[in-house]
């Protein structure tokens, strides 16, 4: 057991230590890079004429400092005034030209990239609404969010201003080598001979400042959970006394920790800018004893070894940039291996191709042999259940038992592993999605609002329904009060999580909301129970207008509501062990009867004593 | 106290320049809050000497590098190669000490500012655990969260770069356009037409661009939100068939979030370029005058080479003040945040001679205990006893108080008139600590730590040992499901772990609060999420352990009722009933109607 247990735990920190560094990458290079092209490949006539562009801006880059050279050489060494102007006026047409180059690229480039970005997001995100419950249940906000956000956005720059980036840098690079070369081979040589030492070291720079940066990002979110802890648990903490200095000690220790690797960041980040200057002066060393004393000799001319000084910083800064952008480059592949694994996911529940709008007729409900797991764990082995149109059955059963699998396979969310699923005698499977969930509405025990108006938190129903017919519906479940007990009525905005309603208001629009759809089929998974009795027999009575002439499923965990079926089913592992009313059940003296005295404490004799009391 | 008019406008007025320039909104009573903030700055005083030395240094070691290369220029020209080395050494020398001196003053500034963070981090967390439950009645945790983390950096921000680089550059540009001015007149004053541009140009940037990354920050939080819901509505989204509005909304964003996008890359796109187009056109004007005056001897084209270099260090120091004065701003902000939080008094205070309450018996009493929220009175004049030992159920309808009054007993809060009595000793004349060590108390709405279950169960009682963990989670019924974890009692709760449902919630929270053996214990419809069978196993085991301790139950459950010795009925802020159960219902009061309504709402449909 101990032995398990620690082996378990080895497994996680290694999992955990491997995904830290990103290393085990699942998909090859290759195959992302391929993919990310696609992207771009509607939009090749921009990437195309955005590469001509850099190009262009790359050769009067790389001129310029060459006419400095000849204004030097040309004009002021020979003192000719005029090619002085002349030169001047090339300067100035250059840095205009450079101007207009610079902000087309910026344009195109950008452009690019937020069109990029745009068409990820969605596709991503209609990918995520297509998947099935099943693999979304086991999907964490965090992810998804930093999936569409995060990951996108270091895939966008990189693809797109980044490419271009390496590109311009990398010509760059060689054209001022070229232009190098052209005038003097020793020194060009000379200047080049720094490059491996400024490799070696920006790249080492680069690894340190990941790591330093990585730490900090680490010791911030461990400060930033520790205080979420403290202020979401304070009602905890205020109650358990012993705590406080335990509490306090531990966030001491966190932000000193925290400022320490901010220092450490602090030294690596200090240490960039001193070191690749040294490397520069290196360079400046060499340009001036060696190329000095060529122009002395008389070898080259002194506009020669101020171009040098020119092209000499034109050549270093795309090595550093070019280093620097290798992480860049790596953070962006590993967010392409994210959404690209994201993409490839394929849902198991699908709507089948020659799936059809079927209209639900009389609401008939019928489970056959249906075997169902979740993950190897049995549910269901060989059900069979049928709900005869307008009938309202309760289903009962201890936790676990298979309640809310049953209603999630009537609405399809789920497949069985095998066996039908029939309504109105059409298998689901050959219902389109939005037929057959428009046609049933289930109303979840946990109401689930969004952070918009409860009109519109109704309207979700029906997105095509007016605000006349929203208030229409809630007047017909007679709930008018509750409505009109909130701040701006219909107009409230519901806070993200939905704490600003009560529980009893959330199950209201909850119950709107499923109203407004007209189900032939309804399915209730029962309110939560800690509502006061006020609120509840409210509820209560909307339930009862709300199952009027439809097929209803209840699902009760409370056994008050169990009463408004006509038919009871009990469940307990996933079989059917007792079937009847209220009354047959009772008198069985079974499972449900136990229950029942259960619930209320007093066996079911006494309820009609009490009740015979209010008459006194 | 009233600001002399002159000043006052005044100051309006460079507000409002400010604020048209740099699209900066100084918060109001910038300059307090700044003060407040280097009271913790004070301390580090030193460290902020030595950056300030250094920045002054730097400078001028900065500033030699061109006339080092002018000169080098100028000899060439004359073709000596004789005293190159002389400046080669002086390159690597002033390279060296620079970047030595840039790195210490680098170093000095993190740690300052660092210091500072760390010095208000601790002390919001420490103020935050002072703060009583009024104060979490009101406040989103992701407010504070960020205070802690990003408005602690925004501080450090300021400290540790914008401030020493406002500093560095002013002092950049005075020596620089002194240097310029110094050597040649007309030459400088070229050279120096340059700066107004590349101020627009910085301008431009701050009153146009920034605001839109602020913008886009926004949106993309909102577009965080609706994924948010996809996700964790995902299945009523599914079942509810509105896949299509859903992503009609996401759209939405997505489109604004791309048009904000196309703005900025507009702008930066005019922006950046332009920086180049001011340095090129600048420096080929002064070659052009330059030119001209070296031909004409007047400079040499040493000289020509340093005045241009000149130039190139102008750009990025007035660039930065735009980005320097917007940092503080934002600095300014949080600081307003933050000492809001700090300035904070907790509503519920000890008193300077608080005694030791010491371990209690249990008695209970209420003295005329007047109570409400902000807007509404919850307890008008409420009084009862509870005897050391009695087991007391709460009983009324949603907002009569019932939580009110438990939540009154550990001080969570204080009530505005009346008295609160623990063994006959008013709590506020208590430590608190002292207090709440003798209560436990479990909420409906449970709280776990992302921890372990052992974690989370020892939470009151950190030093405890796995048999008392064991012994309080078999009584709260949640032994036997937590062994069969493969992780058992190690098994982290949450995201990153097991799933709970309510109901193994709410008995964790049980064993919780058994595991400090209080002699007050308070159940808040603790077992709402429990399935009947259980609950009733848990009361069964629970009578031997509370056997000697008061215990107040609010439940919603009938048949929890019928365990209380005796059941108190309040109704308005009153209680208006007061009995066993069978006293209650022979009574037929309040509680015999309730008791019927409970079951009305059952009978519905007879």
């Amino acid at each position: 057991m101990l032995l398990r247990r620690w082996l378990s735990k080895m497994a996680w920190h290694f999992h955990h230590a491997a995904g830290a560094e990103g290393k085990p990458k699942e998909v090859a290079t290759g195959v992302l890079v391929s993919w990310l092209l696609r992207w771009l490949y509607p939009m090749k006539a921009r990437v195309i004429l955005l590469a001509l562009i850099a190009l262009v801006s790359l050769l009067v880059n790389v001129v310029s400092p060459y006419v400095s050279k000849l204004l030097i050489d040309e004009g002021i060494t020979r003192g000719d005034v005029d090619a002085v102007g002349r030169y001047v006026l090339i300067l100035v047409l250059i840095a205009a030209g450079g101007w207009f180059l610079g902000f087309l690229r910026g344009i195109l480039s950008g452009s690019l990239n937020q069109k990029l970005l745009y068409n990820m997001r969605s596709a991503v995100f209609k990918h995520m609404e297509d998947m099935d419950v099943a693999y979304m249940n086991i999907e964490r906000t965090g992810k998804m969010i930093s999936l569409i956000v995060n990951d996108i956005n270091a895939i966008g720059d990189v693809t797109t201003s980044g490419t271009i980036e390496v590109l311009i840098n990398s010509l760059t690079l060689l054209g001022s080598l070229y232009m190098m070369l052209n005038m003097h081979l020793g020194l060009s040589l000379a200047t080049a001979s720094i490059v491996p030492l400024m490799l070696l070291l920006s790249s080492y720079l680069a690894r340190k400042t990941r790591q330093a940066y990585r730490l900090t990002r680490e010791k911030l979110s461990e400060l930033t959970s520790s205080v979420e802890q403290s202020v979401s648990g304070s009602r905890v903490s205020q109650s358990f006394v012993e705590r406080r200095s335990v509490d306090t000690v531990s966030f001491d220790r966190l932000s000193s920790e925290t400022m320490r690797a901010n220092i450490k960041a602090r030294i690596v980040f200090a240490m960039i800018q001193p070191s690749l200057d040294a490397v520069r002066a290196l360079s400046y060393v060499i340009l001036i004893l060696y190329g000095g004393s060529l122009v002395a000799s008389g070898e080259i001319s002194i506009g020669v070894l101020i171009a040098f000084f020119g092209y000499a910083e034109m050549f270093y800064r795309p090595i550093i940039t070019l280093t620097t952008f290798y992480s860049t480059l790596q953070a962006a592949l590993a967010a392409a291996e994210r959404v690209y694994l994201f993409l490839q996911v394929k849902p198991v529940v699908k709507e089948s191709t020659e799936a059809k709008w079927i209209e639900i007729k009389s609401g008939r409900i019928e489970l056959r042999n249906i075997y169902f797991d979740y993950d190897g764990n049995p549910v269901f082995q060989g059900l069979d259940f049928k709900v005869e149109p307008g009938e309202i059955v309760a289903i009962v059963g201890p936790t676990g038992a298979g309640k809310t699998t049953l209603t999630n396979l009537i609405m399809r969310l789920y497949d069985p592993k095998s066996g039908e699923v029939l309504i109105d005698g059409y298998n689901v499977k050959e219902f389109r999605f939005q037929s057959l969930r428009k046609q049933m509405a289930i109303v979840p025990q946990e109401p689930v609002l969004f952070n918009e108006t409860v009109l519109e938190n109704i309207r979700l129903g029906n997105p095509e329904a007016s605000d006349e017919d929203v208030k229409k519906v809630v007047s017909e479940l007679g709930l008018n009060e509750l409505i009109e007990s909130l701040p701006q009525k219909y107009d409230t905005v519901i806070s993200i999580g939905g704490g600003n309603l009560s529980v009893g208001q959330r199950q209201l629009i909850s119950f709107a909301r499923a109203m407004l759809k007209n189900p032939k089929i309804l399915i209730l998974d029962e309110a939560t129970s800690s509502l006061d009795s006020y609120t509840e027999s409210l509820l209560q009575k909307a339930m009862i207008r709300l199952m009027k002439g439809r097929t209803c499923i209840i699902v009760a965990h409370r056994l008050s509501t169990v009463r408004l079926a006509n038919r009871i089913v009990f469940i307990e592992n996933g079989k059917i062990v007792e079937e009847g009313t209220h009354e047959e059940l009772l008198l069985k003296k079974g499972a449900y009867a136990k229950l029942y005295e259960l619930q209320f404490g007093i066996a079911p004799e006494i309820v009609s004593k009490t009740s015979s009391i209010s008459v006194n | 106290m009233p600001e002399p008019i002159l000043v006052g406008t005044k100051t309006q007025t460079i507000k409002q320049i400010n604020s048209f320039l740099f699209a900066v909104q100084m918060p109001s009573g910038s300059k307090h809050l700044f003060r407040r903030i280097m009271g913790y700055v004070a301390r580090e005083r030193k460290l902020l000497c030595g950056v300030l030395i250094l920045i002054i240094i730097g400078t001028f070691l900065n500033i030699m590098g061109p006339v080092i290369a002018g000169r080098v220029v100028d000899i060439a020209v004359l073709k000596s190669s004789s005293e190159l080395w002389v400046y080669a050494t002086a390159i690597i020398l002033l390279t060296l000490s620079s970047g030595a001196v840039s790195f210490v003053r680098e170093y000095l500034s993190g740690l300052m500012s660092q210091k500072v963070v760390y010095r208000i981090r601790v002390s919001i967390y420490k103020h935050l655990q002072d703060l009583s439950y009024s104060f979490y009645d009101k406040i989103d945790a992701g407010q504070i969260i960020s205070r802690v983390s990003r408005d602690t950096e925004n501080i450090g921000g300021m400290l540790g770069f914008a401030i020493p680089n406002l500093i560095a550059s002013l002092s950049t540009l005075v020596t620089v356009a002194g240097i310029l001015l110094a050597t040649n007149l007309r030459l400088a004053l070229i050279a120096l037409t340059a700066t107004p541009f590349i101020l627009l140009v910085s301008l431009f940037f701050n009153r146009f661009v920034r605001p839109l990354f602020e913008k886009n920050w926004i949106e993309i939080s909102g577009m965080s939100t609706i994924i948010q819901e996809g996700v964790s509505g995902f299945k009523v989204l599914k079942a509810l068939g509105v896949e299509n509005e859903m992503f009609k909304k996401f759209d939405r964003k997505n489109v604004e979030i791309y048009n904000i996008g196309m703005r900025i890359t507009f702008l930066s796109a005019i922006t950046w370029p332009s920086l180049g187009l001011i340095v090129g056109v600048g420096s080929a004007v002064l070659y052009w005058y330059g030119g001209i005056q070296v031909i004409a001897g007047g400079i040499t084209l040493g000289q020509l080479v340093t005045f241009t270099m000149y130039l190139g260090m102008l750009v990025w120091p007035i660039m930065s003040i735009g980005f320097v004065l917007s940092r503080y701003a934002e600095a300014m902000i949080s600081a307003r945040r933050i000492f809001e939080v700090l300035d904070t008094e907790p509503e519920v205070k000890e008193k300077p001679n608080a005694i030791d309450l010491g371990k209690v018996k249990g008695e209970v009493r209420f003295e005329n205990v007047t109570f409400g929220y902000e807007d509404k009175t919850v307890l008008k004049g409420l009084s009862f006893e509870v005897k050391p030992g009695e087991k007391v159920a709460i009983v009324g309808a949603t907002g009569s108080g019932k939580s009110t009054i438990v939540k009154l007993i550990p001080r969570f809060y204080d009530p505005q008139e009346g008295r609160i009595l623990i063994d006959g000793v008013d709590i506020r004349d208590v430590k608190i600590s002292s207090l709440r060590r003798n209560i436990g108390i479990v909420h409906q709405d449970v709280f776990l730590f992302p921890t372990s279950i052992r974690e989370n169960i020892a939470y009151g009682k950190p030093n405890a040992t796995l048999e008392e963990i064991e012994r309080v989670a078999k009584i709260a019924r949640i032994h036997d499901y937590i062994i069969s974890l493969p992780n058992g009692y190690d098994t982290v709760v949450g995201e990153r772990g097991v799933t709970l449902s309510g109901g193994q919630r709410q008995r964790i929270a049980i064993a919780r609060a058994l595991l400090v053996n209080p002699s007050i214990l308070i159940l808040d419809d603790s077992t709402s999420s429990v399935d009947s069978e259980t609950e009733r196993e848990i009361y069964e085991s629970l009578k031997e352990l509370v056997k000697d301790k008061t215990v107040f139950i609010i439940t919603q459950r009938l048949s929890t009722l019928k365990l209380a010795e005796r059941i108190i009925v309040v109704e308005n802020g009153r209680v208006i009933e007061d009995g066993t159960h069978e006293e209650l219902v022979r009574k037929g009061g309040a509680y015999a109607r309730l008791y019927l309504t409970q079951y009305a709402a059952q009978e519905v449909v007879k």
